[in-house]
Order: structure tokens, then sequence, then C-alpha cells
């Protein structure tokens, strides 16, 4: 199936480099559902601009090692 | 599933249900020529056990999701009792909407209005034309109803297929 969006992110890998944080506790941390962490990692849903720096935030890191969005035509 | 999804798949069975047991009652009532049915009593009876059967089914469908999570957090917790794993209790979903599941609601009304302007339009050009109350009367009802599944529809896919 083609994915919705060609933004792609390292939400699931930055998750376990910062103590196991679960989805949950992600989706506490910027007060969204479990839901909208799991369509955002699986790449379902872009996350608007402002919920995009709230995730930065929880990781403590820039925009761009979260999110990445292809160069190239696909 | 998220508590706004679940809560659209209530609202599409009931609009759907309800409509059609309203359709089948009409034909069981119907006069000759078909407008001359009594439409007012099962239209209005339609509309209220909407309202009732969305409240209703929409609390018995949370009560479910909760047994449901309560039974794979025992299920969780006999596994780790056997494997020697620790295992966290999940925190249940909030009970409102979020950022994605308004732009979710809005899409799906966005595309999909236009079938109640439909419907309220082809019920103008009937009243001008003076057809009988009976078919102006369910073509409103028709166009809730078409654009009530529709929605529910759109939102579904995208809840499923993302966007």
């Amino acid at each position: 199936m083609v994915k919705p969006t060609r933004v792609t992110n390292r939400i699931r890998a930055l998750r376990f480099e910062h103590g196991e944080l679960t989805q949950a506790q992600l989706a506490d941390a910027i007060d969204v559902t479990r839901q909208t962490i799991i369509a955002i990692e699986q790449g379902r849903y872009s996350p608007s601009l402002e919920m995009a720096f709230q995730i930065a935030r929880v990781f403590g890191v820039g925009l761009d090692e979260v999110f990445q969005y292809p160069e190239q035509d696909a | 599933m998220s508590y706004e999804e679940r809560g659209t798949w209530v609202y599409l069975i009931v609009s759907a249900g309800v409509y059609a047991a309203y359709v089948a009652v009409v034909l069981s009532l119907a006069a000759d020529p078909i407008a001359e049915t009594a439409y007012q009593v099962p239209l209005l009876w339609a509309l209220g056990t909407a309202i009732v059967a969305a409240i209703v089914l929409r609390i018995l469908v949370e009560i479910g999701a909760g047994v449901a999570r309560g039974v794979s957090d025992e299920a969780a917790k006999a596994v780790a009792a056997h494997t020697g794993t620790k295992v966290e209790r999940r925190p249940s979903d909030p009970h409102r909407a979020d950022a994605r599941d308004r732009e979710i609601d809005r899409i799906g009304n966005q595309r999909t209005w236009l079938l109640v302007a439909l419907g309220a339009l082809a019920a103008m050009l009937m009243a001008l034309a003076e057809w009988p109350f009976f078919w102006i009367a369910n073509v409103i009802y028709l166009g809730f109803v078409l654009q009530a599944i529709a929605s529910s529809v759109v939102k579904l896919v995208l809840y499923r297929r993302g966007f």
C-alpha cells in the first residue's frame, strides 16, 4: 500500500533511546491519543508543525532529527 | 481503536440501521398512492430512536472496550508472570478528540456536506413544485442519512489508511 505521506520519522528509535519511552507516555507528553502516535510512527499521519515541534522537544532534539523528507521524487 | 473512531462506528451503524428500520416500517404501512402513507409518526420515532440509540450504543461500546482492555492486561500479566518480565498497566486513552481526530472530522464533513445541501435543494424544488409533504420530508431525511453514512465512511477510511 502506498503511504499517504512521504514524511518519515525516527520516533520509534528515539523512544527506545530515551529510556524505552512508551507510545502512551509520549502521547501524554504532547496531549494526543496513543493511536495518533502509532499513526505518525507508521507514516499514516503527518503531524502539524506545532505537534512536530512538541515531539522533538520531548526528545530534546531538533526537528530534522525526528522527521525527514526525501529530496528526490519517489 | 481510539475513542473518537469508536464513536464514528457507532454513528455509522445507528444512522444506517435506524434509517433501514424506518424504511421497512413505512413500506409496511404503504398506502396507495404512497404519498398518502402515514409516515409522520415513524419519522419522529426514527429521529428520537437515533438519538437514544447513539447514546446507549456509545456507552455499551465503551464498557466493552474497557472490559476488553482489562482482559488483555490480565493476559499480559499472566505471560509476564511466566516469563519473569515486568509489565506495566496501560493507561486508558483519553475520552476526547485530539488534533488528528479533529482534522479527520473536518475532512469527513468537508467532503460530504454537499449531500445535505443537495437534499435541501431537492426539498426546496419539490416545495416549489407543490409535491406532497411525504416526499419533501423524506428527501430531507435521506439527505441527512446519506451525509451521516458518507462522512462516517470517509472518516473511517482516514483513520485506517491515513492521510
